[in-house]
């Protein structure tokens, strides 16, 4: 009987508590305003020491790694201090970590409503906006891809507004990736469209070969994003996913793409039971061999020196015929930390990261550059040969669209759990579209 | 009934018979509230204040940076209104069995061979049983997700034994993802209720078996007419903890499934971590977690009050 | 015939239970990131040092370490007095006391960790040893009470009762008599509370950034956004497992066989 009580204890407490409601300490700071007066000085800013935390390891780490050490020989005043966090733990703890005294000054946030939304919205992180203009960031970087680091005045809207993270010399796009050993010994030529496709696939599967190596264990959804960017409109689907309730996932593609998905798997072109692969033993084999094609985020197959000669990349063309549409966002978004101390310094660290030596740099570490179309890229390395061309394209055609799950905080958790359904038989595509529109609707209700 | 709340899990069953004659002094319990007094103070500051805005939160909706609102009932009302959320109470009682009532019997069967009988070797097998129990479960949960995996051990060796048709996609598959993540919590847990019964067993008094054993009882029976009702303390313990165990899975789900396939899988505990920490609903996540409490608090009146009846 | 029988369903259940580890060293001994078993010639045995080497574990097991002595020694004076003071002196208020007090083993930490975050914050204590130090004991009390106070509850009332007698005061008589009659369950206490604290992941996660991580969060160096190396997830598992595993070896004679003894003295 004792016990009932606790739970009367603990309400009791709870009452008594003082009235202030959670989150009333934290207003939003002056920090969502643009400073007025803004330095590209560097030099004069005396020693400086700023804390970078990123969720960058291998190849990505060896390249933060150097990009430091570079900036610091550039400019002897400035130390930064690197830690290093698993994506996991930083996209948890960020906002919390912003809060610290102790914090990062520069951190990388992911994009889209889930962290960098609600870290610009409580004012954890600066408006960029004078740097934005003091560094010109507008030329330089396609605005697709600005789109995707800005926030409006009032925070309902995403890819329009104020600077509030930066991009950076490279990127992350979902594309198509081949065997090419494969797909000789097959006899065919890299498919350019999807029609292409289509056909090789069905031949490597009359052939006996794995068309596609996947598996949807932990609900795997570039596939599926894949393919709809080839099928939506860009405009549309850039305005769906950055919040234009007027227009509908039937519009930009879905349900084909969920439909042809399908398809594929019932037609068998993906490893027998692909249902109980997870994502990591997937890029395994085919890594290893196995499957002809997959769809994948660039720099997720990490393909050592002698793989990379033996993987092709692909951003097909859209189905429509005109230019090419491809997923794509630079790899984490550069943030400043509204309690950082020295943001100009941030700055000129968050603008190094956008130039053409640090695309360099990562070329040379095998990552895919961006926003700087000299990088030379080693003539060995198919994959990324092939991968640069496809940046290069989407950064002339100014064909990116963002990831699809930044449409809402719940969508990855959406798309992923009804693309097992569907797989399932559980749900159809119709269904999955409407999913897809009820989770984004309520999010925009709930906005607004 | 005031005596103990949930039971006892050291090797003595509480001496009853003692205690009557030795109630505590009137002196002695305000020394005794110096004596805690440490303890409870941290308690307070790391438990109870949390708690209680935890429930505060409950109350509104809130991201976690910026201003909140009182949004009052509305995520209790989500959190039992909303289909996905609701299942995750039916994957819970699933898991009750695997976590509880399974590691329960198999903890008694093992505790029952080990006691009985002197054998050489009971030591090793003790050491291996408990041996899941000190692994840290993020690794433990990587190990059967390659164990389950359609190529993994588990189908393999099905194959060898002639049960090919019983190999399936396990965590992929919509039915049976749940009871193979269960199985998993069978496979931890058993060692600590073993552990539990060991100590408890060991404390019953030697001549109740010589009695039963004078009664000519055999192993089975002075089991039954000995052991188990020796163990009631135990087992109210052995309960309480598994079955609040289950209902607070986390690890396990996140590294191996996520929830999924579809939200087959989904527990509270994933639900409120989802809440709190990937999409921005602290408010949402509170709920869950006050309710889970209030549910665990539940459990246990209703196992204090079984295990020490008649 | 009854020995042979217990062997045989005893081995069952043991190489039920052994047949996981036995993946696991395999996983940790694989060359391939995903683990897949290989013959014994081709095992990665280098996995081990790149584990160590990768996750900076001599600087996470260091961190790791320092936190969980502090608080299984902490850990054992708070459970020492809690348990002293409800199981043997009573506690003025303790009808509504001890229910609180149980109340805390059956609340899950992701329902309290964001007020718990803010709150240490506002003293300063996040990304701090003394902090998550001060939380592990806070979380710990619960059942240290719960223990301690169950295994002074089953010493004999009349070694308390001859103590008084003697004129001894409650804090020399937990000194001098309780704690070391309670030793098994003592020793109990100090592999859960050492366990559970190595163990830890998600506290840490939260509280303790860079060079401040444990060894368990360590751990997620092998697992990026999109590719995990799970061979050396696992070799890096079995360092962490490896001193909650020495210390179960130490003590599980004072563990389980101890508690016999205990039990028996009576």
């Amino acid at each position: 009987m004792k016990i009932y009580k606790a739970g009367m204890v603990a309400a009791l407490l709870a009452l008594g508590l003082t009235a202030c409601s959670p989150g009333s300490g934290t207003s939003a700071t002056d920090a969502t305003k643009a400073p007025d007066t803004v330095s590209t000085d560097v030099a004069k800013a005396g020693n400086v020491t700023l804390k970078l935390t990123d969720f960058w390891g291998g190849a990505e780490g060896e390249w933060i790694k150097q990009v430091v050490a570079d900036f610091q020989k550039k400019y002897p005043n400035v130390t930064i201090q690197r830690t290093n966090e698993d994506w996991g733990q930083l996209n948890s703890t960020l906002n919390l970590q912003l809060q610290d005294d102790s914090g990062p000054d520069i951190a990388t946030a992911n994009n889209g409503w889930q962290s960098l939304g609600t870290l610009a919205k409580g004012g954890l992180v600066r408006n960029l906006d004078a740097y934005a203009k003091a560094y010109g960031w507008d030329k330089k970087v396609p605005t697709t891809i600005a789109r995707q680091n800005q926030f409006s005045g009032d925070f309902k809207t995403m890819g329009t507004g104020s600077w509030f993270s930066t991009p950076m010399a490279r990127t992350s796009l979902i594309g198509l990736y081949y065997n090419a050993d494969k797909l000789k010994s097959l006899g065919l030529e890299p498919p350019k469209t999807l029609a292409d496709l289509e056909t090789a696939a069905a031949k490597a599967k009359a052939a006996g070969e794995i068309p596609f190596e996947y598996g949807s264990l932990d609900g795997s959804t570039t596939i599926l994003l894949g393919t709809q960017a080839m099928l939506a409109d860009k405009k549309k689907l850039n305005d769906y996913i950055y919040g234009d309730a007027s227009i509908k996932a039937g519009d930009i593609g879905m349900t084909d793409a969920i439909t042809l998905t399908k398809k594929w798997a019932d037609a068998g072109y993906f490893p027998p039971k692909f249902e109980g692969i997870d994502y990591q033993t997937a890029v395994a084999n085919y890594v290893g061999g196995k499957g002809v094609f997959r769809w994948e985020y660039t720099g997720s197959l990490g393909l050592d020196a002698a793989k990379q000669g033996k993987y092709g990349y692909l951003q097909l063309a859209q189905a429509s015929g005109s230019g090419t549409v491809g997923v794509g966002a630079a790899p984490g978004a550069m943030v400043i930390s509204s309690k950082s101390k020295n943001p100009d310094v941030a700055a000129a660290f968050l603008d190094f990261l956008m130039s053409p030596e640090t695309g360099q740099l990562a070329a040379d570490r095998g990552l895919v550059p961006a926003l700087s179309p000299d990088v030379k890229v080693p003539a060995t390395s198919l994959s990324l040969t092939d991968e640069s061309k496809g940046a290069a394209t989407l950064d002339s055609d100014d064909g990116y669209v963002p990831y699809f799950d930044w449409s809402s905080p719940t969508m990855l958790d959406t798309i992923s759990q009804n693309l097992q359904l569907v797989y399932a038989g559980k749900m159809t595509p119709d269904k999955f579209t409407a999913a897809v529109d009820k989770d984004r609707d309520a999010f925009l209700a709930g906005q607004s | 009934m005031t005596a103990t709340a949930t039971g006892t899990p050291t090797p003595v069953s509480e001496p009853t018979t003692h205690q009557k004659s030795a109630r505590p002094r009137r002196r002695n319990r305000w020394i005794g509230l110096g004596f805690a007094a440490l303890p409870l103070a941290v308690y307070a500051l790391v438990v109870l204040v949390p708690l209680a805005q935890s429930v505060q939160f409950s109350f509104y909706q809130w991201d976690g940076v910026s201003a909140s609102t009182w949004a009052g009932l509305d995520n209790y009302k989500t959190f039992l209104t909303d289909p996905v959320l609701r299942s995750t109470f039916g994957h819970v009682l699933v898991l009750i069995g695997f976590f509880a009532l399974l590691p329960i019997a198999l903890g008694l069967l093992s505790a029952a061979l080990l006691t009985r009988a002197k054998q050489p070797g009971m030591a090793v097998y003790r050491w291996i049983f408990f041996l899941p129990q000190v692994m840290t479960t993020v690794v433990i949960a990587l190990v059967f997700k390659r164990i389950y995996a359609p190529d993994g051990p588990l189908n393999t060796a099905l194959e060898a034994v002639g049960l090919g048709s019983f190999a399936k996609t396990w965590l992929g598959d919509f039915t049976w993802a749940l009871p193979a993540l269960g199985m998993i919590g069978t496979w931890v847990t058993f060692g600590f209720c073993m552990v539990l019964f060991i100590s408890g067993t060991s404390a019953i008094a030697p001549e109740l078996y010589e009695a039963a054993r004078i009664d000519g009882a055999g192993p089975v029976k002075e089991f039954f007419a000995v052991t188990l009702p020796g163990l009631r303390g135990q087992m109210a313990v052995a309960l309480t903890l598994t079955i609040t165990a289950a209902l607070r899975t986390f690890d396990l789900v996140w590294v191996t499934t996520h929830g999924g396939p579809g939200t087959s899988t989904l527990t509270p505990a994933v639900a409120l971590y989802k809440a709190a920490f990937q999409n921005p609903q602290v408010g949402l996540a509170a709920a869950i977690g006050v309710v889970m409490a209030i549910l665990c608090l539940i459990i246990a009146i209703v196992i204090t009050r079984v295990s020490e009846r008649d | 015939m009854e020995r042979a029988f217990n062997y045989v369903i005893l081995t069952i259940l043991a190489v039920l239970v052994l047949f996981p580890v036995g993946t696991f060293l395999v996983a940790a001994l694989s060359p391939d990131r995903s683990g897949k078993p290989v013959g014994f010639s081709d095992f990665a045995w280098d996995n081990f040092a790149t584990a160590w080497r990768d996750a900076d574990f001599s600087r996470a097991m260091t961190v790791s370490l320092i936190v969980a002595v502090c608080v299984v020694a902490g850990q054992v004076i708070l459970a020492l007095l809690g348990g002293y003071a409800f199981g043997v002196l009573g506690v003025a208020g303790d009808k509504w006391l001890f229910p609180v007090v149980l109340l805390g083993m059956m609340i899950s930490l992701e329902a309290i960790i964001v007020p718990l975050y803010y709150q240490f914050r506002t003293f300063g204590l996040t990304n701090s040893l003394p902090g998550i130090i001060l939380i592990h004991l806070g979380m710990g009390v619960p059942f240290g009470i719960f223990w301690m106070r169950a295994a002074f509850r089953a010493l004999p009332r009349s070694a308390f009762e001859s103590a008084e007698l003697d004129g001894a005061g409650p804090l020399r008589m937990l000194r001098s008599m309780a704690a070391p009659m309670a030793r098994p369950a003592i020793y109990t206490l100090i592999l859960l509370s050492f366990m559970w604290t190595w163990n830890d992941y998600f506290l840490s996660l939260v509280f303790l950034h860079g060079d401040n991580q444990t060894a368990t969060v360590a751990l997620g160096v092998f697992q990026g956004k999109y590719v995990t190396q799970i061979n050396l997830m696992a070799a890096g598992g079995l360092i962490v497992a490896a001193p909650v595993l020495a210390l179960y070896v130490v003590f599980q004679r004072k563990f389980i066989s101890g508690m016999l003894a205990g039990a028996i003295k009576e």
